[in-house]
Protein backbone atom coordinates (compact mmCIF):
# COMPACT_ATOMS: atom_id res chain seq x y z
CA UNK A 1 0.00 0.00 0.00
CA UNK A 2 2.77 2.39 1.00
CA UNK A 3 4.65 1.73 -2.22
CA UNK A 4 1.57 2.61 -4.22
CA UNK A 5 1.17 5.78 -2.20
CA UNK A 6 4.78 6.72 -2.76
CA UNK A 7 4.50 6.15 -6.47
CA UNK A 8 1.40 8.32 -6.57
CA UNK A 9 2.93 11.14 -4.60
CA UNK A 10 4.51 13.70 -3.91
CA UNK A 11 2.55 16.63 -2.73
CA UNK A 12 5.60 18.82 -2.78
CA UNK A 13 5.91 22.43 -1.81
CA UNK A 14 6.04 23.58 -5.40
CA UNK A 15 2.27 23.18 -5.70
CA UNK A 16 1.95 26.17 -3.41
CA UNK A 17 -0.65 28.72 -4.33
CA UNK A 18 0.77 31.77 -5.97
CA UNK A 19 0.75 34.17 -3.09
CA UNK A 20 3.36 36.39 -1.52
CA UNK A 21 3.74 35.24 2.05
CA UNK A 22 5.44 37.29 4.70
CA UNK A 23 6.30 36.68 8.34
CA UNK A 24 3.36 38.82 9.42
CA UNK A 25 0.87 36.32 7.97
CA UNK A 26 1.93 33.72 10.53
CA UNK A 27 1.55 35.76 13.72
CA UNK A 28 -1.21 33.85 15.50
CA UNK A 29 -2.01 30.65 17.32
CA UNK A 30 -2.56 27.76 14.92
CA UNK A 31 -4.65 24.93 16.36
CA UNK A 32 -4.38 21.44 14.90
CA UNK A 33 -7.63 20.77 13.09
CA UNK A 34 -7.25 17.65 10.93
CA UNK A 35 -5.04 15.58 8.67
CA UNK A 36 -5.58 14.69 5.05
CA UNK A 37 -4.05 12.19 2.68
CA UNK A 38 -5.13 11.77 -0.93
CA UNK A 39 -8.31 13.76 -0.32
CA UNK A 40 -9.38 11.73 2.73
CA UNK A 41 -9.68 13.63 6.00
CA UNK A 42 -8.84 12.33 9.44
CA UNK A 43 -9.39 13.81 12.86
CA UNK A 44 -6.36 13.83 15.11
CA UNK A 45 -6.18 11.04 17.68
CA UNK A 46 -7.17 11.83 21.24
CA UNK A 47 -3.63 12.51 22.48
CA UNK A 48 -3.19 15.19 19.81
CA UNK A 49 -6.40 17.11 20.57
CA UNK A 50 -5.45 20.55 21.76
CA UNK A 51 -2.13 20.53 19.89
CA UNK A 52 -1.16 23.97 18.60
CA UNK A 53 1.69 26.16 17.36
CA UNK A 54 1.76 29.79 18.46
CA UNK A 55 4.04 31.93 16.25
CA UNK A 56 4.91 35.25 17.84
CA UNK A 57 6.08 38.48 16.15
CA UNK A 58 9.34 38.40 18.17
CA UNK A 59 10.15 35.16 16.27
CA UNK A 60 9.62 32.94 19.31
CA UNK A 61 7.08 30.16 19.40
CA UNK A 62 5.29 27.94 21.86
CA UNK A 63 3.69 24.69 20.83
CA UNK A 64 2.04 21.55 22.06
CA UNK A 65 2.57 18.29 20.17
CA UNK A 66 1.01 15.05 21.41
CA UNK A 67 0.35 16.87 24.67
CA UNK A 68 4.00 17.89 25.14
CA UNK A 69 4.86 21.57 25.45
CA UNK A 70 7.77 23.07 23.58
CA UNK A 71 9.15 26.54 22.90
CA UNK A 72 11.94 28.17 20.92
CA UNK A 73 12.50 30.35 17.88
CA UNK A 74 11.14 30.20 14.35
CA UNK A 75 12.03 31.55 10.93
CA UNK A 76 10.06 31.66 7.70
CA UNK A 77 12.11 30.86 4.61
CA UNK A 78 10.25 32.61 1.78
CA UNK A 79 12.33 31.07 -1.01
CA UNK A 80 12.04 27.55 0.38
CA UNK A 81 8.39 28.12 1.45
CA UNK A 82 8.88 26.59 4.85
CA UNK A 83 8.89 27.42 8.52
CA UNK A 84 11.68 26.14 10.70
CA UNK A 85 10.96 25.67 14.38
CA UNK A 86 14.04 25.40 16.57
CA UNK A 87 13.13 24.37 20.06
CA UNK A 88 15.06 25.34 23.17
CA UNK A 89 16.21 21.72 23.44
CA UNK A 90 17.81 21.96 19.97
CA UNK A 91 15.23 19.96 17.99
CA UNK A 92 14.54 21.31 14.52
CA UNK A 93 11.27 20.85 12.65
CA UNK A 94 10.63 21.94 9.10
CA UNK A 95 7.07 22.61 7.94
CA UNK A 96 6.50 23.13 4.21
CA UNK A 97 3.64 25.56 3.64
CA UNK A 98 1.08 24.49 1.04
CA UNK A 99 -1.63 26.98 1.78
CA UNK A 100 -1.99 29.98 4.03
CA UNK A 101 -4.88 32.31 4.72
CA UNK A 102 -5.99 34.31 7.78
CA UNK A 103 -7.87 31.34 9.16
CA UNK A 104 -6.19 28.31 7.73
CA UNK A 105 -2.70 26.89 7.20
CA UNK A 106 -1.90 23.59 5.49
CA UNK A 107 1.58 22.17 5.96
CA UNK A 108 3.64 19.02 5.48
CA UNK A 109 6.21 17.99 8.05
CA UNK A 110 9.65 17.23 6.62
CA UNK A 111 9.77 13.78 8.21
CA UNK A 112 9.49 10.57 6.17
CA UNK A 113 6.83 9.10 8.44
CA UNK A 114 4.42 11.99 7.81
CA UNK A 115 5.65 13.20 4.41
CA UNK A 116 2.50 12.10 2.61
CA UNK A 117 0.19 13.83 5.06
CA UNK A 118 -1.23 17.32 4.90
CA UNK A 119 -1.64 18.81 8.35
CA UNK A 120 -4.41 21.37 8.65
CA UNK A 121 -4.21 24.13 11.24
CA UNK A 122 -6.87 26.76 11.93
CA UNK A 123 -6.60 30.13 13.57
CA UNK A 124 -9.42 31.18 15.85
CA UNK A 125 -8.14 34.74 16.20
CA UNK B 1 49.13 25.54 -22.65
CA UNK B 2 47.55 27.22 -19.66
CA UNK B 3 44.63 28.55 -21.61
CA UNK B 4 43.83 25.04 -22.77
CA UNK B 5 43.22 23.84 -19.22
CA UNK B 6 39.61 25.03 -18.93
CA UNK B 7 38.77 23.05 -22.05
CA UNK B 8 40.41 19.91 -20.73
CA UNK B 9 38.85 20.10 -17.29
CA UNK B 10 35.33 20.51 -18.59
CA UNK B 11 34.11 18.05 -21.17
CA UNK B 12 30.41 18.56 -20.51
CA UNK B 13 27.98 20.97 -22.06
CA UNK B 14 27.16 23.87 -19.76
CA UNK B 15 23.76 24.98 -18.58
CA UNK B 16 23.07 28.06 -16.53
CA UNK B 17 20.52 28.45 -13.77
CA UNK B 18 19.11 31.92 -13.21
CA UNK B 19 18.24 32.71 -9.63
CA UNK B 20 14.80 34.22 -9.40
CA UNK B 21 14.69 37.14 -7.03
CA UNK B 22 11.98 36.46 -4.50
CA UNK B 23 12.57 38.91 -1.66
CA UNK B 24 12.45 37.67 1.89
CA UNK B 25 11.92 39.57 5.13
CA UNK B 26 14.85 39.59 7.51
CA UNK B 27 13.49 38.69 10.93
CA UNK B 28 15.74 41.21 12.66
CA UNK B 29 16.00 44.90 11.86
CA UNK B 30 19.78 44.86 11.31
CA UNK B 31 20.69 47.49 8.72
CA UNK B 32 23.22 45.25 6.97
CA UNK B 33 23.70 44.96 3.24
CA UNK B 34 25.96 42.77 1.13
CA UNK B 35 28.72 44.89 -0.29
CA UNK B 36 30.63 42.17 -2.06
CA UNK B 37 30.50 38.42 -2.68
CA UNK B 38 33.65 36.39 -3.28
CA UNK B 39 33.49 32.98 -4.91
CA UNK B 40 36.26 31.04 -3.15
CA UNK B 41 35.29 27.63 -4.49
CA UNK B 42 37.98 25.58 -6.21
CA UNK B 43 35.45 24.28 -8.72
CA UNK B 44 33.14 27.00 -9.91
CA UNK B 45 30.38 24.77 -11.20
CA UNK B 46 27.36 23.50 -9.27
CA UNK B 47 28.02 19.93 -10.36
CA UNK B 48 27.39 17.62 -13.29
CA UNK B 49 23.86 16.26 -13.62
CA UNK B 50 21.50 14.91 -16.21
CA UNK B 51 19.31 17.59 -17.75
CA UNK B 52 15.75 17.17 -18.98
CA UNK B 53 16.89 15.47 -22.18
CA UNK B 54 18.96 13.03 -20.10
CA UNK B 55 22.35 14.41 -21.11
CA UNK B 56 25.09 15.09 -18.58
CA UNK B 57 25.58 18.83 -18.27
CA UNK B 58 27.68 20.98 -15.99
CA UNK B 59 25.51 23.46 -14.12
CA UNK B 60 26.50 27.05 -13.36
CA UNK B 61 24.74 30.06 -11.95
CA UNK B 62 23.87 32.48 -14.72
CA UNK B 63 26.01 35.61 -14.53
CA UNK B 64 28.47 33.88 -12.20
CA UNK B 65 28.01 32.95 -8.57
CA UNK B 66 29.37 36.22 -7.21
CA UNK B 67 27.01 38.45 -9.15
CA UNK B 68 23.90 36.29 -8.84
CA UNK B 69 24.31 35.78 -5.08
CA UNK B 70 24.90 39.50 -4.59
CA UNK B 71 21.83 40.37 -6.67
CA UNK B 72 19.80 37.87 -4.72
CA UNK B 73 20.70 39.42 -1.36
CA UNK B 74 20.40 43.00 -2.61
CA UNK B 75 16.72 42.45 -3.36
CA UNK B 76 15.97 41.70 0.28
CA UNK B 77 18.69 43.74 1.97
CA UNK B 78 18.99 46.96 -0.04
CA UNK B 79 21.81 49.32 0.80
CA UNK B 80 20.68 51.95 3.27
CA UNK B 81 22.32 55.07 4.56
CA UNK B 82 24.24 54.16 7.69
CA UNK B 83 23.96 50.48 6.86
CA UNK B 84 26.68 47.98 7.77
CA UNK B 85 28.49 46.56 4.72
CA UNK B 86 29.03 42.81 4.85
CA UNK B 87 31.33 40.74 2.65
CA UNK B 88 30.41 37.13 1.93
CA UNK B 89 32.74 34.36 0.84
CA UNK B 90 31.24 31.32 -0.87
CA UNK B 91 33.22 28.32 0.34
CA UNK B 92 30.94 25.66 -1.12
CA UNK B 93 27.91 25.77 -3.36
CA UNK B 94 26.80 22.71 -5.25
CA UNK B 95 23.71 20.72 -6.12
CA UNK B 96 23.50 16.96 -5.69
CA UNK B 97 21.15 14.16 -6.59
CA UNK B 98 20.81 10.69 -5.15
CA UNK B 99 18.27 8.08 -4.19
CA UNK B 100 17.30 6.84 -0.77
CA UNK B 101 14.92 4.64 1.08
CA UNK B 102 11.72 6.15 2.42
CA UNK B 103 9.37 4.09 4.56
CA UNK B 104 8.87 0.95 2.44
CA UNK B 105 9.75 2.47 -0.92
CA UNK B 106 12.53 4.31 -2.72
CA UNK B 107 12.61 8.02 -3.49
CA UNK B 108 14.87 10.45 -5.26
CA UNK B 109 16.52 13.14 -3.17
CA UNK B 110 18.15 16.38 -4.17
CA UNK B 111 20.38 18.66 -2.14
CA UNK B 112 21.91 22.09 -2.29
CA UNK B 113 25.01 22.24 -0.13
CA UNK B 114 26.11 25.73 0.80
CA UNK B 115 28.93 26.99 2.98
CA UNK B 116 29.29 30.74 3.58
CA UNK B 117 31.59 32.93 5.62
CA UNK B 118 30.41 36.42 6.60
CA UNK B 119 32.94 39.22 7.06
CA UNK B 120 32.83 42.82 8.15
CA UNK B 121 35.39 45.46 7.30
CA UNK B 122 37.14 46.57 10.49
CA UNK B 123 40.14 48.86 10.50
CA UNK B 124 40.86 48.19 6.83
CA UNK B 125 40.85 44.41 7.06
CA UNK B 126 38.19 41.77 6.75
CA UNK B 127 37.15 40.30 10.10
CA UNK B 128 35.33 37.02 10.03
CA UNK B 129 32.00 37.24 11.86
CA UNK B 130 30.20 34.03 11.17
CA UNK B 131 30.46 30.82 9.20
CA UNK B 132 27.76 28.36 8.34
CA UNK B 133 27.27 25.15 6.38
CA UNK B 134 23.78 24.27 5.33
CA UNK B 135 22.03 21.56 3.32
CA UNK B 136 18.72 22.21 1.66
CA UNK B 137 17.22 18.79 0.91
CA UNK B 138 14.04 17.74 -0.85
CA UNK B 139 12.40 14.39 -1.56
CA UNK B 140 10.80 13.44 -4.88
CA UNK B 141 8.99 10.61 -6.50
CA UNK B 142 11.65 8.19 -7.77
CA UNK B 143 13.09 9.39 -11.06
CA UNK B 144 11.02 12.57 -11.31
CA UNK B 145 13.77 14.24 -13.32
CA UNK B 146 11.69 17.22 -14.32
CA UNK B 147 10.78 18.20 -10.77
CA UNK B 148 14.32 17.69 -9.45
CA UNK B 149 15.92 19.65 -12.26
CA UNK B 150 13.38 22.47 -12.10
CA UNK B 151 13.80 22.97 -8.36
CA UNK B 152 17.62 23.06 -8.00
CA UNK B 153 17.38 26.81 -8.41
CA UNK B 154 14.75 27.08 -5.70
CA UNK B 155 16.85 25.11 -3.22
CA UNK B 156 19.84 27.37 -3.89
CA UNK B 157 17.66 30.40 -3.06
CA UNK B 158 16.29 28.69 0.04
CA UNK B 159 19.82 27.82 1.21
CA UNK B 160 21.06 31.38 0.67
CA UNK B 161 18.07 32.76 2.55
CA UNK B 162 18.54 30.25 5.37
CA UNK B 163 22.19 31.20 5.87
CA UNK B 164 21.34 34.91 5.89
CA UNK B 165 18.58 34.40 8.50
CA UNK B 166 21.00 32.43 10.67
CA UNK B 167 23.68 35.07 10.34
CA UNK B 168 21.30 37.94 11.12
CA UNK B 169 19.81 36.19 14.15
CA UNK B 170 23.22 35.44 15.58
CA UNK B 171 24.60 38.85 14.69
CA UNK B 172 21.64 40.49 16.38
CA UNK B 173 22.20 38.52 19.56
CA UNK B 174 25.97 38.92 19.88
CA UNK B 175 26.65 42.23 18.18
CA UNK B 176 27.20 43.99 21.49
CA UNK B 177 29.82 41.50 22.59
CA UNK B 178 31.77 41.61 19.33
CA UNK B 179 34.78 43.84 19.50
CA UNK B 180 38.20 43.78 17.97
CA UNK B 181 40.17 42.93 21.06
CA UNK B 182 38.26 39.86 22.07
CA UNK B 183 37.08 38.53 18.77
CA UNK B 184 36.13 35.00 17.86
CA UNK B 185 34.08 34.24 14.79
CA UNK B 186 30.82 32.39 15.29
CA UNK B 187 30.01 29.20 13.53
CA UNK B 188 27.03 26.98 13.12
CA UNK B 189 26.49 23.47 11.82
CA UNK B 190 30.14 22.73 11.25
CA UNK B 191 29.36 19.03 11.30
CA UNK B 192 26.91 18.24 8.56
CA UNK B 193 27.05 15.66 5.80
CA UNK B 194 28.17 17.63 2.81
CA UNK B 195 27.49 14.85 0.34
CA UNK B 196 24.42 12.77 -0.29
CA UNK B 197 25.41 9.08 -0.16
CA UNK B 198 25.78 7.04 -3.34
CA UNK B 199 22.89 4.75 -4.16
CA UNK B 200 23.70 1.14 -5.08
CA UNK B 201 21.36 -1.07 -7.11
CA UNK B 202 22.05 -4.80 -6.87
CA UNK B 203 20.33 -7.53 -8.85
CA UNK B 204 21.42 -10.91 -7.58
CA UNK B 205 20.66 -14.55 -8.09
CA UNK B 206 21.02 -16.92 -5.21
CA UNK B 207 21.36 -20.67 -4.97
CA UNK B 208 19.84 -22.08 -1.81
CA UNK B 209 20.64 -25.38 -0.19
CA UNK B 210 19.25 -26.32 3.18
CA UNK B 211 18.48 -29.42 5.20
CA UNK B 212 15.12 -29.86 3.45
CA UNK B 213 15.18 -27.68 0.33
CA UNK B 214 17.15 -26.64 -2.67
CA UNK B 215 16.29 -23.87 -5.07
CA UNK B 216 17.01 -20.49 -6.59
CA UNK B 217 16.00 -16.94 -5.93
CA UNK B 218 16.26 -13.51 -7.50
CA UNK B 219 16.56 -10.31 -5.48
CA UNK B 220 16.67 -6.61 -6.01
CA UNK B 221 18.54 -4.65 -3.32
CA UNK B 222 18.95 -0.88 -3.14
CA UNK B 223 20.84 1.08 -0.52
CA UNK B 224 22.62 4.32 0.23
CA UNK B 225 26.26 3.76 1.02
CA UNK B 226 27.37 4.92 4.44
CA UNK B 227 30.62 4.19 6.24
CA UNK B 228 29.21 4.99 9.66
CA UNK B 229 26.39 3.18 11.39
CA UNK B 230 23.95 0.68 9.95
CA UNK B 231 22.69 0.83 6.38
CA UNK B 232 19.03 -0.03 5.85
CA UNK B 233 18.70 -1.45 2.35
CA UNK B 234 15.47 -1.88 0.46
CA UNK B 235 15.14 -5.45 -0.75
CA UNK B 236 12.57 -7.61 -2.41
CA UNK B 237 13.12 -11.20 -3.50
CA UNK B 238 11.35 -14.16 -5.00
CA UNK B 239 12.37 -17.79 -4.54
CA UNK B 240 11.51 -21.09 -6.13
CA UNK B 241 12.57 -24.14 -4.15
CA UNK B 242 11.78 -27.82 -4.04
CA UNK B 243 12.07 -30.42 -1.32
CA UNK B 244 15.04 -32.71 -1.81
CA UNK B 245 13.82 -36.11 -3.14
CA UNK B 246 14.41 -38.14 0.03
CA UNK B 247 12.81 -35.39 2.14
CA UNK B 248 9.67 -35.35 -0.01
CA UNK B 249 9.31 -39.12 0.10
CA UNK B 250 9.86 -39.31 3.84
CA UNK B 251 6.89 -36.98 4.22
CA UNK B 252 4.68 -38.92 1.83
CA UNK B 253 5.06 -36.82 -1.31
CA UNK B 254 6.48 -37.28 -4.79
CA UNK B 255 7.20 -33.59 -5.31
CA UNK B 256 7.06 -30.49 -3.17
CA UNK B 257 7.66 -27.16 -4.90
CA UNK B 258 7.53 -23.90 -3.03
CA UNK B 259 7.15 -20.33 -4.34
CA UNK B 260 7.97 -17.69 -1.82
CA UNK B 261 8.18 -13.90 -1.61
CA UNK B 262 10.37 -12.68 1.17
CA UNK B 263 9.54 -9.16 2.41
CA UNK B 264 12.12 -7.86 4.84
CA UNK B 265 11.09 -7.04 8.37
CA UNK B 266 14.50 -5.89 9.54
CA UNK B 267 17.40 -5.77 7.15
CA UNK B 268 20.79 -4.20 7.73
CA UNK B 269 24.11 -3.87 6.04
CA UNK B 270 27.22 -2.80 7.89
CA UNK B 271 30.12 -1.55 5.82
CA UNK B 272 33.23 -3.35 7.03
CA UNK B 273 35.59 -1.69 4.55
CA UNK B 274 35.40 -0.42 0.97
CA UNK B 275 33.42 -2.94 -1.09
CA UNK B 276 32.67 -5.33 1.77
CA UNK B 277 29.45 -5.43 3.75
CA UNK B 278 28.11 -7.67 6.48
CA UNK B 279 24.37 -8.34 6.14
CA UNK B 280 21.73 -9.34 8.65
CA UNK B 281 18.09 -9.93 7.94
CA UNK B 282 14.86 -10.88 9.64
CA UNK B 283 12.10 -11.57 7.14
CA UNK B 284 8.64 -13.03 6.61
CA UNK B 285 8.52 -15.64 3.84
CA UNK B 286 5.02 -15.80 2.32
CA UNK B 287 3.91 -18.06 -0.50
CA UNK B 288 2.58 -21.48 -1.33
CA UNK B 289 3.70 -25.07 -1.83
CA UNK B 290 2.51 -27.28 -4.66
CA UNK B 291 2.41 -30.84 -3.35
CA UNK B 292 2.04 -34.07 -5.22
CA UNK B 293 1.48 -37.07 -2.97
CA UNK B 294 2.59 -40.65 -3.66
CA UNK B 295 -0.73 -41.41 -5.39
CA UNK B 296 -0.21 -38.50 -7.77
CA UNK B 297 -2.84 -36.20 -6.20
CA UNK B 298 -2.01 -32.52 -6.17
CA UNK B 299 -2.70 -30.07 -3.40
CA UNK B 300 -1.71 -26.53 -2.44
CA UNK B 301 -0.47 -25.40 0.95
CA UNK B 302 -0.23 -21.77 1.97
CA UNK B 303 3.09 -21.06 3.71
CA UNK B 304 4.11 -18.26 6.00
CA UNK B 305 6.95 -18.10 8.45
CA UNK B 306 9.80 -16.16 9.93
CA UNK B 307 13.31 -16.27 8.55
CA UNK B 308 16.72 -14.91 9.42
CA UNK B 309 20.03 -14.77 7.61
CA UNK B 310 23.55 -13.53 8.18
CA UNK B 311 26.20 -13.11 5.56
CA UNK B 312 28.71 -11.10 3.57
CA UNK B 313 28.49 -9.14 0.32
CA UNK B 314 31.43 -8.12 -1.83
CA UNK B 315 30.95 -5.23 -4.25
CA UNK B 316 34.43 -4.65 -5.70
CA UNK B 317 33.42 -2.03 -8.30
CA UNK B 318 31.58 1.05 -7.15
CA UNK B 319 29.81 2.15 -10.35
CA UNK B 320 29.14 -1.09 -12.23
CA UNK B 321 30.37 -4.59 -11.72
CA UNK B 322 29.80 -7.95 -10.14
CA UNK B 323 28.52 -8.66 -6.67
CA UNK B 324 29.01 -11.90 -4.79
CA UNK B 325 28.44 -13.21 -1.30
CA UNK B 326 27.14 -15.94 0.93
CA UNK B 327 24.61 -16.24 3.74
CA UNK B 328 23.60 -18.73 6.37
CA UNK B 329 19.86 -18.89 6.88
CA UNK B 330 17.40 -20.14 9.44
CA UNK B 331 13.65 -20.32 9.02
CA UNK B 332 10.49 -21.46 10.70
CA UNK B 333 7.64 -22.11 8.26
CA UNK B 334 4.19 -23.69 7.95
CA UNK B 335 5.54 -26.13 5.36
CA UNK B 336 4.21 -29.69 4.96
CA UNK B 337 7.74 -31.07 5.02
CA UNK B 338 9.49 -29.15 7.77
CA UNK B 339 9.03 -26.75 10.63
CA UNK B 340 12.57 -25.50 11.15
CA UNK B 341 15.20 -25.34 8.45
CA UNK B 342 18.88 -24.39 8.30
CA UNK B 343 20.88 -23.74 5.18
CA UNK B 344 23.27 -21.69 3.09
CA UNK B 345 22.84 -19.35 0.14
CA UNK B 346 25.42 -18.42 -2.49
CA UNK B 347 24.80 -15.04 -4.09
CA UNK B 348 26.01 -13.80 -7.47
CA UNK B 349 24.85 -10.75 -9.37
CA UNK B 350 25.77 -7.28 -10.53
CA UNK B 351 25.51 -3.72 -9.35
CA UNK B 352 24.69 -0.63 -11.42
Amino acid sequence: MKIILISCFLILPHVLHAQKIDNIHFYTTWSLDKYSENGEYYFPPKKERGDYISLNPDMTFTSKAEGKDSSGTWIFNANGKYIELKSASGDIEKLYIHFLSDKSMIVTYDVDKYRLWHVHYVSKA
Amino acid sequence: MVFLLPFISSCYAQEHLSLRTLPFSPSTPEPVFVERVMDDRLIKSLGVHKNLTNNDVELFLAGGAEQSVQDFFNTSLPEKEGGIPIVISIRALNVQESVRRMNRGITSVARTHLSLVFYEMRSDSLKELYRIKHNEDAVFELGDREAIYATHEKRIRAALEYCMHSFLNTYHQVKATLNDSDFRPLSQNERIDIRLGDWYNLVTLKAIRSRYLEGYGISYTGFVDNSKGLIRPYETSFEIAWARPDVAEDNGFNHVNSFVFRPELYFFYKKLFQGTYASMSANVPVGFELLEDLEGKNSVNFVIGVGASQGLRFIPWRKKGIVFGADVLQQLETSKVYRFDLGIELVLGFNF
